[in-house]
């Protein structure tokens, strides 16, 4: 990395009083061919880049994005990292995203700012407390850590909470490993590194067409002309569909608004992330002091990126139920971003029927987490042209066969 | 053993004399359960020959086909409730027994009339404030220009599904609230939230002055 | 919040309404014929349009009844509302 960021890096430039800092990235015109194109530069697009280039040697390759990078869920959603899912397929695929988390501000010379301060998931019943305790089980018997805590432990984490709420806090999951990271720096760091080995990010281009014959892809159309490829990965988040049907498929997603609002920054008074399927809400404080908060879906699809009021309202009601002195401060900002849901709330991962052509989709309302794991078995994939033994399971193939794999449990509140 | 005198109505909770619960105050708000209103339930199809002819003859009330408006005689009210289903209100003092009247009265037809008033709760709202302490909970827009005598409308109040009809009390705006049984509570407490600021200070729950 | 027109109760909050998926969708009768490939066809895949959808919505805390509507998922405006049977019973 011609780039390369470091303490001399940092004090050279200091010199130049930050003048001289080098472009993070290129922003160059597309080629007519490339062996890999892939469509969509969110989270989980840069590190399929990357790791296609860095793992699997593969350089030829473009990101088409039809906005700006990181413009999508990548940097909307709230950041939460775990990997506590309940079934074995899930919680290998997300433990493996967790491993590279752990080391990726080192993997890409980018500070991500992973925090590993925990996530607190919250039990009000007695079958939550069941289920949690049977979810802890399956966690470690895959080597994914969780904890029982009690409310009197739930109080020591979080002293503002209140534990006596209409849905008593009856304890509690605690991933210590789990936490959060910056969003944006994700999405920065992995174009950087994908850039500097040599994958082209080309920004507002738009796929507005898949190009197919004989059942196998031959490139996309763009707003920059028709760009050939001898493969295309699609990576799209909320518009998983629209591309599918540019290449006649059919896909079992619906796109819904998901929203989330942060507060005015206050003093440190949550030191985890706490999340409560029950009262359906979740919250963490950032570096900055902000309260990040976090919404349930719109009931409807929709391509908005904003949804109904009343989706924020309950949240917040719930918030302030379990966090009374939360009651009177500030909301500075609120968003949405569109989340491609599937019926069994488990991502897919997968080859398709047409030749060369790859999607990596579904992740709903929680892939923020799996963005390395993601990219890492979704390169797999493509540079072999057969599933990574950890993504075979989430193929398409699973909505014909039957195989489906029910994580509503562990992602219902699903961040 | 049960007779109908240990009747209870599900306000027992908030703490009420014997004759149904109320709180506030006439000349601002006042909030009064109606206790044990019969109730009946029907169902079936009005383009059915002969149906709503059969059910004029036994409750002596029109069936309103109008959305959401109300048709009233002596002893009964009939609220719509969707194209093929009503609700029937008794409003005399004595019991009208709608149920079994309708059932001899339809017996050829295609319907089901079925007693429901011990699934719900009756309350009202009366005084010059009623209309915006039901406004805090609710989504429709409840102004005489909307919603006038003669209309009722199913819709929520807060998170509860309620049943709205606007009164007229000797010249005065009043709503009555028809909730479920198991949510009476919850409604009744959120209304009570919801009048404090009209009530001011001095005005305990359970007292009242009209 | 939206404001989504009953075709019996007329204008009324999102919040009285649930959402009932796309519209349309016709349970195969010859279900023991029928391949995986269809079977999975029929219960999973969406169309998940971008831009004019027909779908099903159900007046919950109103009249209970369920209708059909065109909205536009880009801008969430609701074009059009039938009646739930509306087209068959034209059609029978
Ligand atoms: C409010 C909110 C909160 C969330 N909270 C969490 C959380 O706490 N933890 C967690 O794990 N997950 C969370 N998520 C989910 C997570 O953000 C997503 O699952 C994940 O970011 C999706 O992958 P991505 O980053 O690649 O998506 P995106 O960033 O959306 O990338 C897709 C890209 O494809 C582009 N694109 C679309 N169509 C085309 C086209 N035709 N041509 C070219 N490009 C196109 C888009 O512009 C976009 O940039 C949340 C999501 C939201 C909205
Ligand atoms: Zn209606």
């Amino acid at each position: 990395m011609s780039n390369r960021y470091s303490i001399f890096s940092l004090i050279k430039n200091g010199l130049s009083h930050n003048e001289k800092w080098g472009q993070a990235w290129r922003s160059p015109e597309p080629r007519r061919e490339y062996d890999v194109v892939i469509v969509g530069a969110g989270g989980h697009g840069l590190a399929t880049a990357y790791y296609l280039a860095k793992v699997h040697g593969v350089r030829n390759i473009a990101v088409l994005e039809k906005g700006w990078l990181g413009g999508g869920n990548v940097a909307r959603n709230t950041t939460i990292v775990r990997s506590n899912y309940l079934w074995d397929e899930s919680a290998r695929l997300y433990e493996k995203s967790m491993q590279l988390w752990e080391g990726l501000s080192q993997d890409l010379n980018y500070n991500v700012m992973f925090s590993q301060r925990g996530v607190l998931n919250l039990a009000h019943t007695l079958q939550e407390v069941r289920d949690t305790q049977r979810r802890i089980n399956a966690n470690r018997y895959n080597g994914v850590d969780g904890e029982w805590v009690t409310p009197e432990q739930v109080r020591d984490i979080v002293p503002i909470i209140n534990l006596n709420t209409r849905y008593p806090v009856l304890g509690g999951s605690l991933q210590r490993r789990g936490g959060v990271a910056r969003h944006d720096a994700v999405a920065w760091g992995f174009a950087r590194a994908a850039d500097a080995l040599g994958v082209d990010l080309i920004q507002n281009c738009p796929v507005t067409n898949i190009r197919t014959k004989g059942g196998a892809v031959e490139g996309v159309d763009t707003g920059k002309g028709f760009i050939k490829a001898k493969k295309v990965a699609v990576v799209v988040a909320g518009h998983s569909s629209v591309l599918a049907e540019m290449a006649g498929i059919r896909l079992p997603i619906e796109s819904h608004p998901l929203q989330a609002l942060v507060s005015e920054p206050v003093k440190p008074v949550i030191h985890t992330v706490i999340m409560s399927n029950a009262v359906h809400a979740y919250i963490s404080q950032s570096d900055k002091g902000d309260l990040v908060i976090g919404a349930g879906v719109d009931q409807y699809t929709g391509y908005g990126q904003r949804g109904s009021f009343q989706s924020i309202e309950h949240t917040v009601q719930a918030i302030v139920e379990m966090f009374p002195t939360l009651s009177r401060v500030r909301m500075n900002r609120q968003w949405g971003g569109i989340v491609d849901v599937t019926p069994d709330a488990c991502p897919i991962v997968s080859k398709t029927d047409i030749k060369g052509l790859y999607f990596n989709c579904g992740w709903g309302t929680g892939g923020f987490k799996a963005t390395p794991g993601s990219g890492w078995v979704f390169a797999h994939t493509i540079a072999h042209n057969e599933p990574h033994p950890l993504n075979a399971a989430f193929s398409i193939d699973r909505f014909y066969n039957g195989h489906l794999i029910d994580e509503h449990g562990a992602a219902a509140v699903a961040h | 053993m049960w007779t109908e005198l240990d009747q209870e109505t599900p306000l027992v909770g908030l703490g009420h004399p014997p004759g149904g619960f109320t709180h506030g105050q006439l000349g601002s708000v006042l909030l009064a359960e109606l206790p044990f209103v019969e109730l009946t339930n029907l169902r079936g199809e009005p383009g059915s020959p002969g149906f709503l002819a059969a059910v004029l003859d036994s409750i002596g009330s029109e069936l309103p086909t109008t959305p959401n408006t109300v048709a009233t005689s002596a002893d009964c009210c009939a609220m719509w409730l969707a194209p093929n289903e009503w609700l029937l209100r008794s409003t005399g003092a004595q019991p009208t027994d709608l149920a079994r009247r309708l059932d001899a009265a339809l017996g050829r037809q295609f319907f089901a009339a079925t007693d429901q008033s011990s699934g719900y709760s009756v309350i009202r709202l009366s005084g010059p404030h009623a209309r915006a302490v039901l406004a805090k909970g609710s989504p429709l827009d409840l102004h005489p220009r909307a919603f006038g005598v003669g209309q009722c409308a199913q819709t929520l109040h807060f998170k509860t599904s309620v049943l709205l009809r606007r009164l007229d009390l000797a010249g005065q705006e009043a709503w009555e609230v028809i909730v479920r049984r198991s949510f009476a509570d919850y409604a009744v407490r959120i209304m009570l939230d919801a009048m404090e600021e009209y009530l001011g200070p001095g005005v305990a729950p359970g007292s009242s002055s009209h | 919040m939206l404001v989504i027109r009953c075709p019996w109760c007329g204008e009324r909050a999102e919040t009285e309404f649930n959402y009932g998926g796309e519209a349309d969708i016709v349970r195969p009768t010859d279900a023991e014929h029928l391949s995986d490939r269809e079977w999975g066809d029929y219960v999973f895949m969406r169309k998940n349009t971008l831009g004019l959808h027909r779908e099903q919505w159900v007046h919950s805390h109103g009249c209970r009844r369920w209708f059909v509507a065109e909205r536009d998922t880009r801008t969430y405006q609701f074009k059009s509302y039938e009646k739930l049977g509306a087209h068959a019973m034209e059609k029978s």
